[in-house]
C-alpha cells in the first residue's frame, strides 16, 4: 500500500454502522498514518463532528437515526469546505447526484478496491 | 329522422360513453397497480443489492488487506472471523429469499413434529434474545401455553426472529418486547407487542405484503428486503394458523393463532406429520 507522509496525522471521521467492515477501514487507515474516530451512526457522528476537528469525513448513507444525506447537509451548514467522501451501497443515479448535491466531494460505491478508497482520500486531503 | 331512431341514437350513445368510461377507469385502475407492484419489485431490489454489496465489501476489504499488507497473526485471526460474519449473513439473504419462494411455490415441506407450545416458544423467544445481545429486562414473557402444537422449529425460530428482528428495528428509544402465551380449547395465541413506532391503521394489513416496508421519520434507513414478515406470514400460514397485527396506542402487536395439536383437523395433522421429505433449505 502507498502512503504519503505529507496527510500522516490527518484526522479522518468514519461514519459507518457496519461494524467488521468500519473496523477494516479503521485498520487500514491507520496503518496508513491517519488518525482516525469511528461513528457507529448519524447522530454519534454529529456530536463528533460539533466536538472535535476533522479534516475529512468517509460518510454511509444508510444510518441509523440520521441519515447520511441529512448529515452531510447538516455538516455542510457547520462547515461548508469539510472533504466528505460517501462510501455506500447504494448505486443508483440518482443518489450519486443527491450525495453530490448535497455537497459530497466523492461517492464511492460498494465493494471498493482499497487501493482506489486510499487514493481519493489521498486526493480529497491534497485539494 | 325518425323518434324512435333518435332515442335508440341517444341510449346507445350513453352505454357507449358508459362503457369507455368504466374500461378506462378499468385500464387506470390496473396501471396502477402495476406501477405500485413495479416501484415495489424496484425498492426490493435496491435494498436486496445493498444488503449484498455490504458484506460483499467487508470480505474484499478484508482479503485485499490480507494481500497487501504485513498483518500480524491475531489480527489475521480477527478478519478471517470477521469474513466469516460476513459470509454467513449473506448466505442467510440467499436461503431467505429460496426458502420464501419455495413456500410461495408449495415446493417447501417442512418435517413438523408435535411440541409443548410453551416450552418451544418461550425457548426460541430466549434464543433470539441472546442472538439480538438484548439485556433480559427487554423480554417480558406472560402466561402460560400448556398445549401441544405441529410445528417444523427451524420455521418457528425463523418467525420468532423476523418477529424480534422487527421490533429492533422499529423502536428508536430503549427497546420493550412483551410476549403473551394463551391456549383456549382449540387455539394456541401468542401475542407479540413492543414500544417501536405501530404501525398506522391503514399499513395493518400492507405490512405482510411482500417487498413492503414502513417508513417512519423516527426510524430513518431501516435495513432489510421487506420480506420478513412476508415470510412469517407464510410460516404461520403453512402451519394451519392465521397472523395478524393490531392496531395498538404504543408500538406494534402482532397477534399468531395456531391450531392446538388434539383437536386440529384431521387432514392438517396428516399433512404435517406424515410428510417424510425433509426440509430442502
Amino acid at each position: 500500500m502507498s502512503s504519503d507522509s505529507k496527510f500522516s496525522g490527518s484526522k479522518i471521521l468514519l461514519v459507518e454502522d457496519e461494524e467488521t467492515l468500519a473496523s477494516g477501514l479503521e485498520y487500514n487507515l491507520t496503518e496508513e498514518g491517519y488518525a482516525v474516530t469511528w461513528a457507529e451512526n448519524g447522530k454519534k457522528a454529529l456530536e463528533l463532528f460539533q466536538a472535535q476537528v476533522f479534516d475529512m469525513i468517509i460518510l454511509d448513507i444508510m444510518l441509523p437515526y440520521i441519515g447520511g444525506f441529512e448529515l452531510a447537509r447538516k455538516i455542510r451548514e457547520e462547515s461548508p469546505h469539510m472533504p466528505i467522501l460517501m462510501l455506500t451501497a447504494r448505486t443508483k443515479v440518482k443518489d450519486r447526484v443527491k450525495g453530490l448535491e448535497i455537497g459530497a466531494d466523492d461517492y464511492l460505491t460498494k465493494p471498493f478496491h482499497l487501493e482506489e478508497l486510499l487514493a481519493r482520500i489521498r486526493v480529497i486531503l491534497k485539494s | 329522422m325518425s323518434k324512435g331512431a333518435n332515442i335508440f341514437t341517444l341510449v346507445f350513445g350513453c352505454v357507449l360513453f358508459i362503457a369507455v368510461s368504466m374500461g378506462m377507469s378499468l385500464i387506470f385502475r390496473n396501471l396502477t397497480v402495476q406501477y405500485k407492484l413495479t416501484k415495489l419489485y424496484d425498492d426490493f431490489l435496491a435494498n436486496v443489492t445493498h444488503e449484498l454489496r455490504t458484506p460483499l465489501a467487508s470480505i474484499q476489504l478484508h482479503l485485499e488487506t490480507l494481500k497487501g499488507r504485513n498483518v500480524p497473526l491475531p489480527k489475521q485471526k480477527k478478519f478471517i472471523e470477521m469474513m466469516l460474519k460476513d459470509a454467513n449473513r449473506l448466505k442467510r439473504l440467499i436461503d431467505s429469499i429460496l426458502e420464501i419462494a419455495g413456500l410461495e411455490q408449495k415446493k417447501a415441506v417442512y418435517q413438523c413434529k408435535v411440541f409443548n407450545a410453551d416450552a418451544v416458544i418461550k425457548g426460541l423467544v430466549e434464543e433470539a434474545r441472546i442472538q439480538f445481545k438484548l439485556p433480559e429486562e427487554t423480554v417480558h414473557i406472560e402466561g402460560h401455553a400448556d398445549c401441544e402444537f405441529v410445528i417444523n422449529k427451524d420455521a418457528f425460530k425463523i418467525l420468532i426472529d423476523n418477529l424480534i428482528d422487527n421490533a429492533v428495528k422499529y423502536t428508536k428509544n430503549q427497546l420493550r418486547i412483551r410476549v403473551v402465551l394463551k391456549c383456549t380449547r382449540k387455539k394456541l395465541i401468542i401475542e407479540f407487542a413492543d414500544n417501536g413506532i405501530g404501525i398506522a391503521p391503514k399499513d395493518l394489513k400492507k405490512i405482510f405484503k411482500k417487498f413492503h416496508r414502513i417508513s417512519h421519520p423516527d426510524v430513518p434507513n431501516v435495513k432489510g428486503t421487506g420480506l420478513g414478515l412476508y415470510w412469517a406470514k407464510e410460516i404461520v400460514k403453512y402451519h394451519g394458523g392465521k397472523i395478524r397485527a393490531v392496531s395498538q396506542a404504543n408500538g406494534a402487536m402482532f397477534r399468531i393463532e395456531l391450531p392446538v395439536y388434539y383437536v386440529s383437523k384431521k387432514h392438517y395433522l396428516n399433512r404435517l406429520l406424515k410428510s417424510k421429505k425433509r426440509m430442502k433449505f
